[in-house]
């Protein structure tokens, strides 16, 4: 035993490299560790929810439905609905919530359940969607290409909130939602064209809008 | 291009338009809807042991109970006297259906005999029933339990005779 320590003591001292080889390992170990550490906490929750313990469910609640809910509110464009669909899309949540494998992450698994409420109660409205028309374009371009528009949180939420649905609904999908256009046709039942289309229209009219509010700013000085 | 700044822009900052928050009500709401759907958790290990455990129970205890009252255990329990009426009983009762049945195939020679021997045999059953009527009440056991044996033994010289009679 002795021995055996020994000639590990002495292989150290003539192989620095090795040992930091080692250290580098170890700590990759570590933090591959901690990761699943992470999952298995959240495991835990969710497989005391599938039992049915509430207080598990408002765990997930707690850990989730804030930014579920911003997504509610960019698809719906108001509080009443947006806290409608939160409702909704969480009790479709937990009572499918055996059907959940962890095959995908939990997070984009309930997104998925959210997006989906929301557009379901947007069709049942029976209104086609209003996209963004190309008028938009002629409009500005050359008349406010001088100002460079602020970007704040708040501006840009403002700007969005103005859109038509359909684009509205693109654009947070496209960008902050994060799915990509096949997916996003997939979603809306349009094709992947027009969704690319939709988007850069969008976005068009939001930094219009942007330039204008700035615009009317800067006149008010 | 400003475009590209806005997308730039909205990714570095994507958390921070994640700022609205749902009132409290939408919490009530759900736990309402779900408390309904409450699964019972019968696929935990320990409940499904405790539910075979109950079961093996419950028909132990029916078992024993059904083996406490049967026949067999009442004439262990007995005295020897009875233990040896109810193996008398059954010698006797199937040395005379034994021989019945040699009678009975002697039946289409002598018809008179079915009518003979069938009066004699339930006058000596009918006897054999008070008599145990007198065995339940418990009077004289003893004299009551040779009785029983020598209606048994009756039983069986008459199969006997009339075999010896008919002689089929």
């Amino acid at each position: 035993m002795v021995f055996l320590f020994t000639i590990v003591f002495q292989s150290k001292k003539i192989h620095p490299a090795f040992c930091n080889h080692c250290k580098i390992f170890l700590s990759l170990k570590l933090k591959d560790e901690q990761l699943r550490q992470k999952e298995h906490i959240h495991k835990k929750i969710i497989e005391a929810c599938k039992k049915g313990d509430n207080r598990a469910r408002y765990e997930l609640y707690g850990l989730y439905s804030k930014a579920m809910f911003n997504i509610c509110y960019r698809m719906m464009n108001n509080r009443e609905e947006a806290e409608d669909m939160l409702q909704e899309a969480f009790t479709q949540a937990f009572t499918k919530l055996e059907s959940f494998r962890y095959e995908s992450n939990f997070g984009s698994w309930l997104k998925r359940i959210v997006v989906n409420t929301c557009i379901n109660a947007i069709n049942k409205r029976k209104v086609d969607l209003t996209y963004c028309e190309e008028i938009y374009d002629f409009d500005s371009e050359a008349e406010n290409n001088d100002y460079e528009p602020e970007y704040t949180v708040a501006n840009i939420t403002q700007a969005m909130e103005q859109l038509p649905e359909g684009g509205r609904m693109i654009f947070s999908l496209y960008l902050l939602e994060g799915y990509d256009h096949g997916e996003i046709a997939q979603i809306l039942k349009i094709k992947e064209s027009t969704s690319k289309t939709q988007f850069m229209r969008a976005k068009r009219r939001v930094v219009e809008l942007l330039k204008q509010t700035h615009g009317d700013a800067m006149d008010k000085i | 291009m400003e475009k590209n700044r806005l997308d730039e822009f909205i990714k570095a900052n994507r958390e921070e338009f994640d700022f609205r928050a749902p009132s409290p009500e939408v919490w009530d709401k759900i736990e309402a809807a779900t408390k309904t759907t409450k699964v019972v958790p019968l696929h935990h290990y320990f409940m499904r042991a405790a539910a075979v455990a109950v079961i093996l129970i419950a028909t132990g205890i029916v078992l024993w109970q059904n083996s406490m009252n049967s026949p067999v255990r009442l004439a262990e329990n007995a005295d020897p006297e009875l233990k040896e009426l109810i193996e008398a009983e059954a010698f006797y009762s199937s040395q005379v259906n034994q021989k019945l049945k040699e009678i009975q195939k002697c039946y289409y020679t002598f018809p008179e005999l079915k009518h003979e021997i069938e009066t004699d045999l339930n006058e000596l059953e009918g006897m054999y029933k008070l008599l145990k009527n007198d065995l339940e009440e418990n009077i004289s056991n003893k004299s009551v339990i040779e009785a029983m044996i020598e209606n048994n033994r009756y039983r069986l010289q008459l199969c006997d005779d009339v075999l010896n009679q008919i002689k089929c």
